[in-house]
C-alpha cells in the first residue's frame, strides 16, 4: 500500500448516488483543511458519484457490491487505518453534515482526551427519528443525544478497534459501534454541531414505515444482546463560542 | 410396513448426502450433521421399538411424539447453525469488497503517479 505521513487526518465519506452533493462537500472539505486525506467510499452508485469525487481529487474506494452504511464506512476506516492515519473523521457526502463545524469536534477531542467525538444535532431529527432514539437509549442503556449521527472523530486506538473483523458483523455505525466503543473502556464525548438537509437523495433507513420497522427490530435485538449492567452516559463537551 | 417406509427415508436421506459429497455439492463438515439425522431415521424405523422405550422412558404415551419433536429441534439447530455459517460467510464477503476496494483505490492513485511520471520525462 502506499505510504502517508502518521500524522496524518483521514476524512471518510461514504457515499451512495451522491454526484448532486458531494462536488460541494469536498470542496468545502478542501478548504477547511486543505492538507487532509480526503476518502469517498462510493457504495456501488448507479451516477457519477465516483467521477464527481476524483474530479475533486479524493481517494475513491469503489464497492464492487453495496456493503451499506457501515460496512462503506469500514472500509475508508480500514483504508485510513492501514496508511497510518492518527485520527479518522467521518461524515455524510450528502451535504448534512457541515466541514465548517470540524474544528468543534478537534476541538473537543482535544480539550477532553476522548477517543470518539460525535457531533450531536438533537433538533434535525424528524418524529420517527425521535421515537427510536428514545427506545434505543431505553434498550441499549446507552444515553446519548445523538445516535445515529454519522459526524464524528475517531483517534486511532477507536480506528483500530472498528476496523476489526468483530464489527464487520454490524450494519449500521449506531448502537452496535457505540456498544463496542464503550464496552472496550473508549471515552466516547458529544458536542452540538449545527447541521443542514441533505442536498439531495432521503435516508436510506428513515424514508418509510417498513424501513423503519425492520431496522428498529435489528438494531433493538443488538441493542438488548449488547447491553451492560453498567448505563452509560456520553460527557457533553460545551463547545467555546470562538470556533462557532 | 410403517418402519419399513420410515427406515427407508433414512436410507434414502442418507444415500442422497453421500451423492451430494461425491458431486462436490455439498461440503462434508455439512454432511455430517444431516448423515446423523438420517441414521436416526433408520434407526428408529427399523427398530421403533427403541422409540417405544425412549418415549416410556421420558413418561411420554404416544412414542411419535418424541420423533416429532426430536426431529423438529434437530431442525431448528441445524437451521440456527446454518445462519451461523452464512454470517460468516457475509462478513468474509464484507471483508472481501472492502479489501478490493481499497486496491483498486491503491492502483489508480499507482497509475497516476506514472503518468505524471511519464509526462514529465516527456517534458525534459
Amino acid at each position: 500500500m502506499l505510504e502517508t505521513p502518521q500524522t496524518a487526518t483521514y476524512y471518510v465519506l461514504p457515499a451512495w448516488n451522491e454526484e448532486v452533493a458531494v462536488g460541494k462537500v469536498l470542496a468545502e472539505l478542501r478548504r477547511v483543511d486543505p492538507l487532509g486525506y480526503i476518502v469517498v467510499v462510493d457504495d456501488a452508485s448507479c451516477d457519477e458519484t465516483i467521477k464527481t469525487a476524483e474530479a475533486c481529487g479524493a481517494y475513491v474506494l469503489p464497492m464492487v457490491c453495496q456493503l451499506g452504511p457501515w460496512g462503506a464506512m469500514q472500509a475508508g476506516m480500514r483504508y485510513a487505518a492501514e496508511k497510518g492515519c492518527r485520527r479518522v473523521i467521518t461524515m455524510d457526502a450528502d451535504g448534512q453534515h457541515l466541514p465548517s463545524q470540524i474544528l468543534r469536534l478537534t476541538d473537543a477531542m482535544n480539550q477532553t482526551d476522548a477517543n470518539v467525538v460525535i457531533g450531536a444535532c438533537s433538533q434535525r431529527g424528524s418524529f420517527l427519528r425521535k421515537c427510536a432514539w428514545t427506545i434505543m437509549k431505553l434498550c441499549s442503556g446507552i444515553s446519548a443525544e445523538d445516535l445515529t449521527s454519522g459526524f464524528r472523530v475517531y483517534d486511532r486506538r477507536a480506528v483500530d478497534l472498528l476496523v476489526g473483523e468483530e464489527a464487520s458483523y454490524l450494519e449500521h455505525q449506531d448502537m452496535g459501534v457505540l456498544a463496542r466503543l464503550l464496552g472496550n473502556g473508549m471515552k466516547v464525548v458529544e458536542v452540538d454541531v449545527e447541521m443542514q438537509s441533505r442536498v439531495s437523495g432521503a435516508s436510506r433507513i428513515f424514508n418509510s414505515w417498513p424501513k423503519v420497522l425492520w431496522y428498529m427490530l435489528q438494531t433493538l435485538l443488538l441493542s438488548v444482546s449488547k447491553r451492560r449492567v453498567e448505563r452509560f452516559n456520553l460527557e457533553k463537551y460545551k463547545a467555546a463560542s470562538a470556533h462557532d | 410396513m410403517t418402519e419399513l417406509f420410515t427406515g427407508a427415508t433414512g436410507l434414502f436421506v442418507a444415500a442422497t448426502i453421500v451423492y451430494l459429497i461425491k458431486r462436490d455439492r455439498l461440503q462434508v463438515r455439512h454432511g455430517v450433521s444431516w448423515m446423523f439425522v438420517a441414521a436416526m431415521f433408520a434407526l428408529f424405523g427399523f427398530a421403533p421399538s427403541l422409540l417405544d422405550r425412549l418415549a416410556a422412558s421420558l413418561g411420554v404415551a404416544y412414542s411419535p411424539t418424541v420423533a416429532l419433536v426430536l426431529g423438529g429441534s434437530a431442525l431448528i439447530i441445524k437451521a440456527v447453525s446454518s445462519d451461523v455459517e452464512r454470517s460468516l460467510s457475509e462478513v468474509k464477503i464484507t471483508r472481501i469488497v472492502q479489501r478490493l476496494a481499497m486496491l483498486e483505490a491503491d492502483i489508480k492513485r499507482l497509475e497516476q503517479y506514472a503518468d505524471q511520471d511519464r509526462q514529465e520525462s516527456i517534458d525534459r
